[in-house]
């Protein structure tokens, strides 16, 4: 018997029913939605996650504290005292791989200009920073070596604080108050950034630059700065560099963290596919529940039509011939259903991705997830109703009422 | 099921003739449908020796069986068994479907077949329930003989139809032995049993006498 005749038949059949096979697919339906959203949402974020950490610059390498301490009844916490402007001048001195340096501090303040006030992250740095983070300046400049060596009251700001600060006015040369702590102090607005958006978890345009020299003298009256950013000429060879001169230095390897925008890239990547694997495997239980669902309707199905089995048998239907409707029916439902599904998971990806900003991906992974998996579940749950239509005994079914 | 041996027939000991017209009758529960089935081979009796054209049925396969329903033999019933959701062209061609014929031999048999059974063209694509009784058995006929089958089995064919249709159904029985089938006709009705050449009666089980017809 002919498979394309029993195909026929099976649509038929479903047709029949309509609204009983769609309820019996949406399972399938809603589970292959879900997979192939999740997969193609999960690649299209981290893609752009990707890009966006890329464009700091992937020769970007941060030296960061370490966590001290984390026994004895006592919480882990950074490790403080560490870094000072010295030490980041001899790492930069002497090693060959790293190109650029820069100290940075980071802390908050309430920034006032007028009656507008904005509460910004305060970053205290120096020039060569906008080189390593690849920032693009709007409006006047960044800051640079005279500012940093003569303590200057100067600020850069975020796209973001220019705007809530100043509005349409120009902000260049204007005098605003940084609020930190009890201290107030005035600074002068020297320049602008470039809107960069958002960057994993920080948004540089709600930043604002200050000279770290002036943060460390007249603000807080520390000696130490929190980190350290590099830019490398060949990543992995300054990390050695780097990890030597502050063994060397500082001995404890637990004070110091040296990591590159690779490994970060790295870990993302591992963190964001063991995401979706399982976010997608949840998404995987729904399909299993649509075969359920499958199966059920098919068992219904048999017992419905017991008597046409009876009459296909006496007109001469072998068991296979039976088993081959049953079973194909239960496919066509559950290959529909996975082809309903693809559709709309892949619209459900494309505005999602609208919405969040990337481009959206379906891969040939997901489509072979998607189709696979539906057409897997159709036979797995349709084969034993199938084999109990088979293996009915003729005149039993003939009699069937 | 299969637990309880029940002896619906026992000690029944029949020859029929290739072209023969044989009426089997008896009161129900006689075990004259369950004869029909095993004669049919919709089912194998437990015990006993059964050859059907010298083939010992009780050691054919389920799919011997299958194919020996397939083309040898033509079933029609009280309550027609047609496919409900098919048209009449659709439910003629079924047998000829799983004889493994295409779509086009399938066609021009079914229609060749309806056509025999005198069925007009404009019921063809019909569903059953657009039919009357007449034209169900008509096409319930049809379907038997496509694939050309050596015997009829017809199980009480005029139980549910009024007596002239009742007649028209028996007069193309009648028509299909002048042409050399084999038929073998089930029933409780001794007016229709008058049709056939040899009349057996069944009773509990057993074949309880025999008589030939004028036919």
């Amino acid at each position: 018997m002919i498979a394309s005749e029993l195909a026929k038949v099976a649509l038929q059949n479903l047709m029949i029913n309509k609204l009983r096979s769609f309820l019996s697919m949406l399972g399938i339906i809603i589970g292959v939605t879900a997979v192939i959203a999740i997969i193609s949402i999960g690649q299209g974020a981290t893609e752009m996650i990707q890009e966006t950490i890329s464009s700091l610059g992937s020769e970007l390498i941060t030296i960061s504290p370490g966590y001290r301490g984390g026994w004895g009844g006592r919480a882990a916490r950074t490790a403080g005292g560490i870094f000072t402007l010295e030490l980041g001048e001899e790492l930069k001195k002497k090693s060959p791989n790293v190109a650029q340096l820069v100290p940075s501090i980071q802390s908050g303040g309430l920034l006032k200009y007028g009656e507008n006030n904005y509460q910004a992250s305060i970053v205290a740095t120096a020039s060569g920073y906008e080189n390593i983070f690849n920032h693009t300046i709007a409006e006047g400049r960044f800051l640079i070596a005279e500012d940093v060596d003569n303590y200057r009251k100067v600020v850069v700001l975020g796209s973001n604080v220019a705007r809530e600060l100043f509005g349409n006015q120009n902000p260049l040369g204007k005098k605003i108050i940084i609020q930190m702590g009890q201290g107030r102090f005035i600074f002068e607005v020297v320049g602008v950034l470039e809107s960069k958006g958002q960057v994993m978890f920080f948004n540089f345009d709600n930043q604002v630059y200050i000279p770290v020299t002036t943060m460390m003298k007249r603000m807080t009256g520390s000696k130490y700065v929190n980190s350290y950013s590099a830019q490398a000429t060949d990543s992995e060879e300054a990390i050695k560099q780097v990890e030597f001169l502050l063994a060397k230095k500082l001995e404890d390897p637990d004070l110091y963290n040296v990591t590159s925008q690779e490994e970060i890239l790295e870990t993302i990547q591992q963190v964001s596919s063991t995401m979706i694997l399982m976010l997608a495997g949840i998404a995987g239980i729904s399909l299993l529940v649509g075969g359920i669902g499958i199966m059920n309707i098919m068992l219904v199905s048999v017992t419905e039509r017991t008597r046409e089995i009876g009459i296909r048998k006496a007109l001469g239907a072998k068991k296979k011939d039976i088993l081959i409707q049953f079973l194909i029916e239960a496919l066509v439902m559950s290959m529909v259903g996975g082809a309903v599904g693809l559709v709309l998971g892949w619209a459900v990806s494309v505005l999602v991705s609208r919405y969040g900003g990337w481009a959206p991906t379906l891969s040939v992974f997901s489509v072979v997830v998607g189709i696979g998996f539906s057409s897997a579940v159709g036979l797995v749950f349709g084969i034993y109703p199938a084999m109990k239509a088979a293996k009915l005994n003729p005149v039993e079914a003939l009699r069937y009422e | 099921m299969g637990e309880v041996e029940v002896s619906a027939i026992r000690g029944i000991s029949l020859e029929i003739e290739k072209g023969e017209f044989i009426a089997i009758i008896g009161p129900s529960g006689s075990g004259k449908s369950t004869l029909m089935h095993i004669l049919g081979c919709l089912d194998k009796p437990t015990k006993g020796i059964f050859y059907l054209d010298e083939e010992d049925i009780l050691k054919t396969s389920e799919n011997r069986l299958a194919a020996i329903r397939n083309n040898k033999i033509g079933f029609v019933f009280q309550q027609f068994n047609l496919l409900a959701r098919r048209s009449a062209l659709e439910n003629v061609e079924t047998p000829c479907l799983y004889a493994g014929k295409s779509r086009r031999e399938r066609i021009r048999r079914a229609r060749e077949s309806l056509a025999k059974v005198g069925l007009e063209e404009k019921r063809f694509s019909h569903h059953p329930n657009q039919l009357s009784g007449g034209q169900r058995q008509r096409v319930a006929i049809a379907r038997a003989l496509i694939n050309d089958p050596d015997i009829i089995f017809a199980d009480e064919p005029t139980g549910a139809l009024d007596t002239r249709s009742g007649d028209e159904i028996l007069e193309i029985f009648q028509q299909l032995n002048k042409e050399g089938r084999t038929l073998i006709l089930v029933t409780h009705e001794r007016y229709v049993a008058q049709y056939a050449q040899r009349i057996i009666h069944v009773k509990d089980g057993k074949i309880d006498s025999e008589e030939l017809t004028t036919q």
